[in-house]
């Protein structure tokens, strides 16, 4: 079981704290969401991760061996990059190409993926489409068969199709060889299901790192009249609620006690909403872990 | 299965050399063919002298350099590589390239010579060969060594300043790169002289005497080089060992 | 598939591969999908997919053939069927009184209703 661990991670710029002693540990055998909203940390956490740049303070660790500059550990991780770090060439001398830098990468794999996504192997690099460019670097990734793969907003562009191809690909890799993949993304209703482990930075800080059942079944959601709801809720730590009329849901922590008053619905917490309220209410608690 | 780490950015780095490096040479070797053809068609038995070889070769060292450094740093990257293993890779192609441009080069200014109507003489023996030695430079297997010690040293020299550059570039923001642009030449020919011209007399024309003196050894010059080639390799590494990796790299920059 | 967000996705798994049992979609002493076919499927994870195969285990409803793979236990469907009888009382008996309640419906008009059903049914037969 290999571990690939953040110790007091902190990540200055000039005048941003991208990240501010970020503390936490990722495990082999686990879908990971790398969740935040633009600008929470997340590429800065990547770029770490991969030995892309080198944090101000703090400690990343594979194994208990500091990653940066670390040939045997650099080569078990592998990262797609929100830029094109590709030479002008075509996409499958790309591939053949990027399967000498990696030991583990299977071309075989490679052009499966790419002839389900009709990847043209001919084109160049980088006159691919968003979406391609994006499909591109998600392949070479998986293909690689890296003990921890990154995926760097893995749907960006993508259609529909594509998209459900893309979380197909992913379950079958990861039963395949069952590595640590994370999937850094803002957009999480669709991906939810994938996810067995979530981790959410908010303004470069640590907001939460918990088994994803464990974070949904940490809370409830309430539904009825608004007053009904505000007398329940009254008392009751509150994520946050939403408002249609004269209905309010409310996102309550905890179990409910008993079975919900008449005028009432309960309902299970999804992580989107539970992620945009977690993230509204740092904002206006003003960072509070 | 362990590969070693420093294959593909090797494979890269020299894949790139020999590809462009037939590109090269292959024009190096045309134009003279050209000018003799042109000549002989157009004007026949007249003869005609060319010069341009070594200095192109040099050149193309010095442009090599600053050009090759950005595409594999950045698939060195990706590919999971650390940046010592990168820049020693640029580095051994660089030297490898150096070297192996000095024969042949001269080999090039060889052939061409053969050329009926051609007069050409490698640039080394105008420079540091006597009469004889201009009139039959390829007749002594010393004075052809020492030429090619010669262009090899001032082919690394060149190459690492301009592995230098291309790291350095890197680095920087894009008004510090278009300002250290200027900056080089106008410090070389405007700045240099102006420096020099407040020195006193006496002193300045044996500053100069005393370089001139050095370069006309060519072994010493061929030294000189070498060390401050290695100055250089030592800065481009100290300008490297701690880069990020620039995200969104300009397409402008990465194509070709 | 569409997750509704009222149960954990693992017992809607356990629930759909119960409905094909019922159905006999799956028949007894046969193979039911892996659990990577399944992830694959729904694009759910693995893990998930595990969990809710394997409460179907702990109910005896499948069970492991070493090197082949999940079956279908005999006696699963009749199982199943029982089991769906008594929670058919909690799901839907209950709320449907409850829901009547709050309707005003009495349980006179309740009956009639399903009596109406049933004859709607049976005219559209004929």
């Amino acid at each position: 079981m290999s571990q690939l661990t953040y110790e007091h991670v902190t990540m200055q710029f000039q005048d941003v704290t991208a990240l501010e002693n970020v503390s936490f540990t990722l495990e082999s055998g686990h879908i990971y969401g790398l969740l935040g909203r633009n600008g929470a940390g997340k590429s800065t956490l990547l770029s770490l991760s991969a030995g892309w740049r080198r944090q101000t303070s703090g400690r990343v660790l594979l194994d208990g061996e500091p990653v940066w500059e670390n040939a045997a550990a650099l080569r078990r991780i592998v990262c797609t990059s929100d830029g094109n770090l590709f030479p002008s060439m075509t996409v499958e001398k790309g591939m053949r190409w990027y399967a000498r830098y990696r030991p583990d990468f299977s071309m075989d794999e490679a052009l499966d993926m790419a002839g389900r996504f009709e990847l043209p192997l001919r084109s160049k690099i980088q006159s691919l489409s968003t979406g391609y460019g994006t499909i591109f670097k998600m392949i070479v990734a998986l293909a690689s068969n890296a003990p921890f793969t990154f995926l760097d907003e893995p749907i960006l562009g993508l259609d529909a199709n594509h998209r459900d191809l893309f979380y197909r690909l992913v379950v079958e890799h990861f039963a395949h060889n069952p590595r640590c993949i994370v999937i850094s993304t803002h957009l999480i209703e669709e991906c939810a299901a994938l996810l067995d482990h979530v981790v959410v930075l908010h303004r470069g800080r640590l907001l939460l790192d918990e088994d994803t059942e464990q974070t949904l079944s940490r809370g409830y959601s309430v539904t009825g009249p608004a007053a009904a709801v505000a007398a329940y809720a009254a008392g009751r730590s509150v994520y946050g609620e939403q408002n249609l009329g004269g209905m309010t849901t409310a996102y309550l922590e905890g179990r409910p006690e008993g079975p919900a008053p008449s005028n009432l619905e309960f309902g299970r917490l999804d992580l989107q909403q539970l992620f945009i309220q977690l993230t509204n209410d740092s904002e206006r608690r003003g960072n509070t872990k | 299965m362990k590969r070693s780490v420093w294959k593909a950015p090797l494979a890269y780095q020299f894949r790139n050399l020999l590809f462009s490096g037939l590109i090269v040479w292959g024009i190096l070797i045309l134009l003279p063919v050209l000018f003799f053809l042109g000549l002989s068609l157009f004007e026949p038995g007249e003869e005609f002298s060319y010069g341009g070889t070594e200095t192109a070769s040099m050149i193309f060292c010095f442009v090599w350099g600053c050009t090759s450094w950005r595409d594999a740093f950045h698939l060195g990257l990706a590919g999971g590589v650390p940046r010592r293993v990168l820049y020693g890779s640029a580095l051994a192609c660089v030297a490898a390239m150096s070297i192996l441009f000095a024969p042949i080069s001269l080999l090039v200014t060889f052939l061409t010579g053969q050329l009926p109507t051609s007069d050409i003489v490698p640039m080394f023996a105008y420079i540091y060969g006597g009469k004889a030695q201009i009139a039959a430079p390829y007749a002594d297997i010393n004075f052809l060594l020492q030429g090619m010690v010669w262009q090899a040293g001032i082919s690394l020299f060149l190459s690492c300043a301009g592995l230098f550059l291309g790291c350095l570039y890197y680095r920087i923001s894009r008004w510090l790169r278009i300002l250290l642009t200027i900056a080089i030449p106008v410090m070389l020919f405007v700045g240099v002289p102006t420096l020099l011209s407040f020195l006193p007399r006496d002193g300045v024309q044996e500053l100069i005497r005393a370089a001139l003196s050095m370069l006309e050894n060519s072994w010493l010059t061929a030294g000189l080089c070498a060390v401050l080639g290695a100055l250089f390799a030592v800065f481009g590494w100290i300008s490297t060992r701690n880069a990020a990796l620039m995200r969104n790299p300009q397409p402008s920059a990465s194509a070709g | 598939m569409n997750f509704d967000g009222e149960k954990p996705i693992y017992l809607q798994i356990a629930e759909q591969i119960e409905d094909a049992i019922l159905t006999e979609a799956f028949p007894e002493e046969t193979q039911i999908p892996s659990t990577t076919e399944i992830s694959a499927t729904y694009r759910i994870n693995p893990a998930t997919a595990l969990k809710g195969i394997n409460r179907l285990v702990e109910e005896g409803m499948v069970y492991k053939k070493r090197g082949l793979g999940m079956f279908v236990s005999r006696g699963a469907k009749e199982k199943i069927m029982e089991k769906r009888k008594r929670d058919f009382y909690a799901n839907f008996v209950v709320s449907l009184l409850e829901e009547a309640e709050k309707l005003g419906i009495t349980r006179r008009e309740l009956a009639a209703m399903i009596e109406e059903e049933e004859t709607g049914h049976e005219s559209t037969d004929l």
